[in-house]
């Protein structure tokens, strides 16, 4: 049952990884610093996931990315034009699903 | 071997699986993001990185191929959808390819060399499917079909008629059957039966199987259609079909006391008809061993839909 649960809930946050990592791109991030702060805000993500998922969203357009080897080299990765654009959609895509959410819920209870 | 090593070793080995084009820079950037990561686990720890603790990060981040496959996604040389598909032709290929290699007249085949090629070209068909599909999408899409009990009226009188005319009276009487059809033309001296075959039980046995053939396509047209039973009757008689049409093909001369029983008296008939008995049969089996499997995985969904008239 247990296991159940954890299944559920892993493809529940695999659906929400790219607006949530969307939303830590307004400012540079290098890899590591953007999985602390996902997990910081909540979000832990397996850093076997997030890499990959950051040159994906990248090679779809929404991130630019940038070397910064002034001391350890590491690649900072941020939000462009297009990503500002798609986290606006996704985030009002999110709050409908939320509403849409809380009703049924709210409904079962009753 | 230090933890900067054991880091070098793993990114050579992901990059390897990456497209040339990306290897450098995925490389980099792994690396990277690998001593960062190497880096706060051994702050968490109290302690310098070392091998065991990198390979315990590594560990976490899969084999090679499976960190390479998350930057990189190669698709499948057979689609996983296709598998089943893939499994069964490659099972009729070698039904086919045990049954040749067993004809008296393919004896310089080499039977485990031919089943290789089969698989080989089953595999470029399956790739080039695949590889179709992800090019146009849509393309190679489904269809509806008819169930398996489907043949209209008009299709079994054909088959009866077809079956009726064309084996049963060839078999039971080949010269007067090649006069009649192509009109005295032709001499009949060429497909005279031997008196051995004419009343060997192989003889008896496949005009047995051929009347109940014609038979059953008769009670399909009575029916209005097939139904599971005919679906059976079908795998039993056209697999004795064609195992028997096999045996024309290869004598039991392999048997202790059998001895070939040349169908034909005409030395060139036997010659030109041998491998044509044992296609057809090969064929016939092959058909059963089919039908076998479409009556063995039937759908019937329960309860039955009550059939309504169009």
């Amino acid at each position: 049952m247990a296991e159940r649960d954890n299944t559920g809930l892993t493809e529940l946050r695999r659906g929400v990884l790219v607006l949530a990592v969307l939303s830590r791109l307004r400012t540079p991030q290098y890899g590591y610093s953007l999985r602390q702060a996902l997990a910081e805000g909540g979000m832990p993500i397996e850093e076997g996931t997030l890499y990959p998922l950051l040159r994906r969203l990248e090679a779809q357009g929404l991130l630019a990315s940038e070397w910064n080897t002034e001391h350890t080299p590491r690649r900072y990765y941020r939000l462009n034009a297009e990503g500002e654009r798609t986290l606006a959609a996704l985030t009002d895509a999110w709050r409908d699903q939320v509403r849409v959410m809380d009703r049924l819920l709210d409904g079962r209870r009753r | 071997m230090n933890a900067n090593d054991v880091i070098e070793s793993y990114v050579r080995d992901v990059a390897r699986y990456l497209p040339r084009g990306k290897r450098n820079d995925v490389a980099f950037e792994l690396r990277a993001l690998l001593g960062d990561e190497l880096a706060a686990k051994a702050q968490a720890a109290g302690r310098a990185p070392d091998k065991a603790m990198a390979i315990e990060l590594l560990t976490g981040f899969g084999r090679p191929a499976e960190a390479a496959g998350r930057y990189h996604q190669r698709p499948a040389v057979i689609d996983p959808t296709d598998t089943h598909h893939f499994l069964i032709w490659s099972l009729a290929a070698a039904v086919i390819v045990s049954v040749l290699s067993r004809m008296s007249w393919a004896g310089a085949m080499s039977g485990s060399g031919l089943f290789l090629q089969c698989l080989g070209a089953l595999a470029v068909v399956f790739a080039l499917k695949g590889w179709w599909r992800r090019r146009r999408p849509g393309a190679l899409g489904w269809r509806p079909k008819r169930g398996q009990d489907w043949m209209p009226r008009g299709l079994a009188v054909l088959a009866m008629t077809a079956t009726l005319i064309f084996p049963v009276f060839m078999y039971a009487a080949p010269q007067t059957f090649v006069q009649v059809m192509f009109m005295g033309t032709l001499p009949t001296g060429g497909v005279e039966l031997t008196e051995a075959f004419s009343q060997s039980g192989l003889r008896v046995a496949t005009m047995t199987l051929l009347i109940l053939l014609a038979a059953m396509y008769a009670a399909i047209v009575v029916q209005g259609g097939g139904r599971p039973w005919t679906g059976w009757a079908s795998v039993v008689l056209h697999g004795g079909l064609g195992l028997l049409l096999v045996g024309h093909a290869a004598p039991t001369e392999s048997l202790p006391g059998r001895e070939i029983v040349p169908v034909f008296q005409s030395v060139g008939s036997n010659t030109v008809a041998t491998p044509i008995f044992g296609a057809v049969g090969a064929m016939l089996v092959l058909c059963a061993l089919y039908d076998a499997y479409r009556e063995w995985w039937r759908v019937s969904p329960a309860p039955a839909l009550e059939r309504r008239p169009n």
